[in-house]
């Protein structure tokens, strides 16, 4: 059968299960925690029979069959033949990772494959009523596994059995990490398919794919529309009303979206809703009859994308009649670019809006994560989570999906202790993972916290030193709390134990990375037997930044506010060579100084000034000083993709228009760090054309 | 004016497939629709449509509870929408105890060869539905009287066979064949008789595969007599109904004295699986005609060829009276066919075959 990933009906179906998906991973987790909840139970099942249903309407056989099997399933739980144990759990949720395989297929237009027999054949084992039945090979109970020096490096067999992954006594790094690829949950769907190599490679299958639409609340759209008119009174009531009224937005916004969707007033639906339009044009009184019931309207994502973009415009726009503000004199010109300049404000807060997620969505998925690692390591955690109800821009909620599986499972892993060794040290069996979000301000903070083993920054230095990533002297005037920054370095986190936080190869480096990308940083702390505790730091949107505008060589760049801790005026001349490195002392603390201006051009030399403009940025824990030559102030930039000749040149984010008309650079501070840290960079010349300059005073 | 239907179903997705099939249909109009049971009975009270359809399966309150509820606060026909698996079946005809007529398939290429045919199907049963009547053990409950034309004419005035000259002592077996209706009809008529009830009774009741092992169950659980699924070699014998299994054709086979059954694959383009033509059909050869057929409330016309051929032999026909059916269809078609010798309301068909045989 022909699957057309655009036909409407589909996409219809998509949403609606999508939305069961997301919603049976929590309860599964749930239920996991409370057996006997009926009204779970009930739901799960319903969940099942709906995305069967309409699978069954679709025809696709292959959903049909395994929601069919894991249906009949929770029929008999919630008619209390059967008991919940950790195989059902185990293998419902390989359903959930099956189904998504199989959500990932339809949306990129194939048939799906039906699922694996033998999770078909584990469904139909539990699908008569019994007892408990044990997973195939019989797992002895986790700590009879041997104990290896770092406990966490073996994880029981037994329990990987069940997952489906090969089971001897020790594993493979390979093994271990398509088992960590497994856990991933939502994104990372490798086929859980035992034996054939998986099809799907363990790249995010879920975020590769375009997002359908996103829903956005009636009041919001409303809002909405009330910004783009520029009038907050007009209440939107009928189609007559508002078509005439919304159309000389047109200049300014795009009103497809706003027309299409006004036809039904505030009960409406978005297009895909064309059934339920048409019933409410036939008989205008079953409007009210459906009120309560569709309050909100679906609008593509691009769509979104595209008033976002025009918004930025907009705000363009409004920084040069700012700017142009101050040269005139006219009053009356003077007053309406205050008020556009209101507008436009509340204009950009209430588009950001509409693009704002719970984080819940990326949050969801993580108590299945710590579950099922937890279980193939034999742990026993409890996943806090709180804050999931805060909003944040919804490029950042699934940009943030995969840094967040990486901290949480190195929390799990890592981190917390296996029950004995906790209970040997007088902790509760049971570890406890953090995982919370709060909005502060302009920026959301995620917190990532384990009462385990925490971090040795002794071991951390001397492994970095082993290494060679460290100079013994520096690492010798390392503080503690920087030396934990230093699991960030690349070559470090690799599994060769430092007996916390060592991950999967590519570990914290990219997390790290990640997270600057989103010009947002990252803290540690941790205690040696309490824990540790990461603190990231994130924008509230990715498309409209407050910048530091600098001048360099004549030209505007922009700097991420963010990222800028204070700005200084030194005098440079009585700065000092360390360790090649150009420093100057900063209320007692060592502040290393980057010219960018040689970023520009290099090997071109910078003569000290007396007074110089630093400023200082920070990227975790580190911080440094960027010499410019001016400062021009605080703008909200637009970020616009660089055009072919700049893309892809490190140090550079994006470019954007200034207040003045002018074009200004951004710079993706994190990587132009990286960039000047490396040599040639460090001081005011090149180190060849000055060989003895790091003696320098 | 178009007939009013109120959709119940908690999936979105679903709902709007109904409504849109629906309203396809200008002689069909969708005024509203409820996600739960709950919402259901109140947006039914509000909207007073003629047809309801509902699903069984959602939160709050299932659709059989509710379909109890408007069954006994405001009744109206009902079209419940079930999966047809084993435990589908179950709670499927629950809710036509309950009170629902009808029922379809949420998954319809299990009842249509496309799925055009199935759009077609379920704008029929809607528009049949809406001209039945509540089923009379639920009509007393009724608070005002519904129907149209087919339902108010008067039974005394339809055409009417002379009675059949074969003695009732010489009949072999009884056969019964129904559609829309007929699980809660076969329960009324089998209730009552006695597990002594001297004849064997076939049973062909249009029905998914799915549906028909737990439908014998539940009726043999209900009956004095045994009911069970017919299958392939089954003897006839006196107390015992066989029921057609759905899906396939049920033949009967005469072996000297003994009657047997033979279960077959449908020939092509058969509507019906089971057929009740194909059934009675074979009971000419088998039974020599030797029976009483008993047509009960369904949709359509199967039956009718079926009951002429065994007529001819001096079969006894039965058919049930417009008034007591959920859908006049398969026993007007015999009645205007000039076959049946006696129309019967359904509560006193059970009555008469007592009255005839014991």
């Amino acid at each position: 059968m022909a699957i057309d990933p655009q036909d409407e009906i589909l996409q219809d179906f998509l949403v609606e299960a999508g939305e069961l998906l997301e919603a049976l991973n929590e309860q599964l987790i749930d239920l996991e925690q409370n057996p006997e909840d009926r009204d779970l139970l009930n739901a799960v099942f319903r969940s099942f029979h709906t995305i069967k249903g309409g699978a069954g309407f679709l025809n696709l056989n292959a959903l049909v069959v395994v929601c069919h099997h894991a249906e009949d399933v929770f029929n008999l739980l919630r008619n209390n033949q059967r008991k919940i144990e950790p195989f059902l759990m185990d293998t419902v949720l390989r359903v959930l990772d099956v189904l998504n395989v199989m959500f990932g297929d339809l949306k990129s237009g194939h048939e799906p494959d039906p699922a694996p027999d033998k999770l078909i054949e584990d469904l139909a084992r539990l699908a008569v009523p019994g007892e408990a039945i044990a997973p195939p090979r019989p797992a002895a109970p986790p700590p009879a596994v041997k104990p290896t020096p770092p406990p966490v490096a073996t994880p029981s067999a037994p329990a990987l059995a069940s997952t489906g992954i090969g089971a001897t006594d020790d594993i493979t790094q390979e093994e271990f990490e398509s088992l960590l690829d497994i856990m991933s949950g939502m994104d990372s769907p490798a086929k859980v398919a035992p034996a054939p190599p998986p099809k799907a490679p363990t790249t995010s299958i879920a975020t590769s794919l375009p997002e359908s639409g996103d829903l956005i609340t009636a009041e919001e759209f409303d809002a909405l529309l009330d910004q783009l008119q520029g009038n907050k009174k007009v209440s939107v009531t009928s189609a007559e009303d508002a078509a005439p009224v919304a159309k000389p937005a047109a200049a300014s916004a795009p009103p497809p979206v706003a027309a299409a969707n006004l036809s039904e007033g505030s009960s409406s639906s978005g297009e895909r809703d064309d059934a339920a339009s048409s019933t409410a044009t036939k008989t205008p009184r079953n409007a009210a009859a459906n009120t309560g019931a569709e309050t909100s309207v679906r609008v593509d994502t691009q769509r979104l994308d595209e008033i976002m973009n025009l918004v930025g415009e907009l705000v363009l726009v409004r920084n040069r009649m700012t700017m142009l503000r101050t040269r005139t004199m006219d009053d009356e010109l003077g007053k309406a670019i205050g008020a556009l300049a209101l507008v436009t404000a509340d204009l950009q807060t209430a588009v950001m809006k509409t693009r704002m997620q719970p984080i819940k969505k990326v949050f969801s998925r993580f108590p299945r994560v710590v579950r099922d690692l937890a279980r193939s390591l034999g742990k026993e955690i409890d996943l806090e989570i709180f804050g999931e109800e805060t909003d944040l821009d919804k490029n950042l909620v699934e940009a943030l999906a995969d840094p967040l599986v990486h901290l949480i499972r190195n929390a799990v892993d890592h981190g917390v202790e296996m029950p004995a060794v906790r209970e040997a040290n007088g902790k509760p069996r049971k570890g406890t993972v953090i995982l919370g979000a709060a909005q502060e301000g302009d920026h959301i903070s995620l917190i990532i916290q384990d009462d385990g083993r925490g971090m040795d920054p002794v071991v951390l230095r001397r492994k970095a030193v082993e290494k060679g990533l460290l100079e013994p002297s520096m690492a010798e005037r390392l503080s503690d709390r920087d030396s934990f920054n230093l699991i960030f370095l690349a070559g470090l986190s690799t599994k060769e134990e430092i007996s916390d936080v060592s991950g999967r190869g590519v570990g914290m480096d990219v997390v790290k990375t990640r997270i600057a990308q989103l010009n947002g940083t990252i803290e540690i702390d941790s205690t040696i037997g309490r824990g540790t505790k990461l603190l990231v730091k994130l924008p509230l949107t990715l498309a409209i930044l407050p910048a530091l505008m600098v001048i360099l060589d004549g030209r505007q760049f922009a700097i991420p506010l963010a990222s800028v801790s204070e700005i200084l005026d030194l005098d440079l001349t009585r700065s000092h060579f360390v360790d090649d490195q150009e420093a100057i002392m900063v209320r007692g603390h060592a502040l290393p100084l980057y010219y960018i201006g040689r970023w520009l051009h290099p090997g071109r030399l910078i003569e000290p000034k007396t007074e110089a403009h630093v400023v200082v940025v920070h990227v975790a824990q580190r911080k440094v000083g960027l010499v410019v030559d001016g400062l021009v102030g605080q703008e909200e930039v637009v970020i616009k993709p660089l055009g072919r000749g700049l893309q892809g040149v490190p140090g550079l984010a994006g470019a954007t228009i200034t207040g003045d008309g002018g074009i200004a650079l951004i710079i993706d501070v994190p990587e132009l760090l990286r960039l000047m840290g490396r040599p040639g960079y460090g001081g005011r010349g090149s180190r060849v054309a000055r060989p003895v300059a790091g003696a320098g005073v | 004016m178009a007939l009013r239907v109120v959709v119940v179903d908690d999936s979105g997705f679903f709902r709007r497939r109904i409504v849109e099939i629906l309203n396809a249909d200008i002689g069909i109009e969708v005024v509203g629709t409820a996600v739960n049971g709950l919402e259901g009975i109140e947006v039914v009270k509000r909207l007073d449509p003629d047809v309801v359809t509902m699903d069984i399966e959602m939160p709050v309150m299932d659709g059989i509870t509710a379909v109890r509820r408007i069954m006994a606060e405001s009744p109206r026909p009902v079209l419940m929408f079930s999966t047809l698996t084993t435990e589908g079946a179950k709670a499927t005809l629950d809710a036509l105890d309950a009170g629902a007529m009808d029922f379809m398939p949420k998954r319809f290429s299990e009842i249509a060869k496309d799925e055009d045919a199935a759009k077609v199907m379920l704008r029929r049963r809607v528009r049949a539905l809406a001209r039945s009547r509540v089923p009379h053990v639920m009509r007393s409950m009724a608070t005002r009287e519904r129907g149209s034309a087919a339902s108010e004419m008067d039974t005394a005035a339809l055409p009417r066979a002379p009675v059949s000259s074969t003695p009732l002592h010489s009949l072999r077996a009884v056969l019964i064949g129904t559609s829309t209706g007929g699980p809660v009809a076969l329960q009324e008529v089998l209730k009552g008789l006695p597990k002594n009830f001297p004849l064997p009774i076939i049973l062909v009741q249009h029905m998914p595969a799915s549906f028909t092992p737990a439908f014998a169950q539940r009726l043999n659980n209900l009956c004095e007599i045994g009911v069970r699924e017919a299958a392939s070699g089954d003897v006839l014998q006196p107390g015992c109904a066989l029921l057609a299994p759905g899906g396939q054709q049920m033949i009967l086979e005469g072996a000297g004295a003994q009657t047997r059954i033979r279960i077959q694959d449908s020939p092509p383009g058969t509507i019906y699986k089971p057929s009740v033509d194909i059934t009675f059909q074979s009971a000419v050869a088998a039974l020599k005609g030797q029976v009483l057929a008993v047509v009960l409330t369904g949709m359509g016309a199967d039956g009718r060829e079926g009951t002429r051929a065994l007529r001819e032999l001096g079969a006894h026909v039965w058919a049930q009276d417009a008034a007591s059916c959920v859908v006049f269809g398969m026993p007007a078609a015999v009645i205007e066919a000039g076959l049946a010798d006696h129309i019967l309301a359904l509560k006193d068909v059970g009555p008469a075959l007592i009255k005839s045989f014991c």
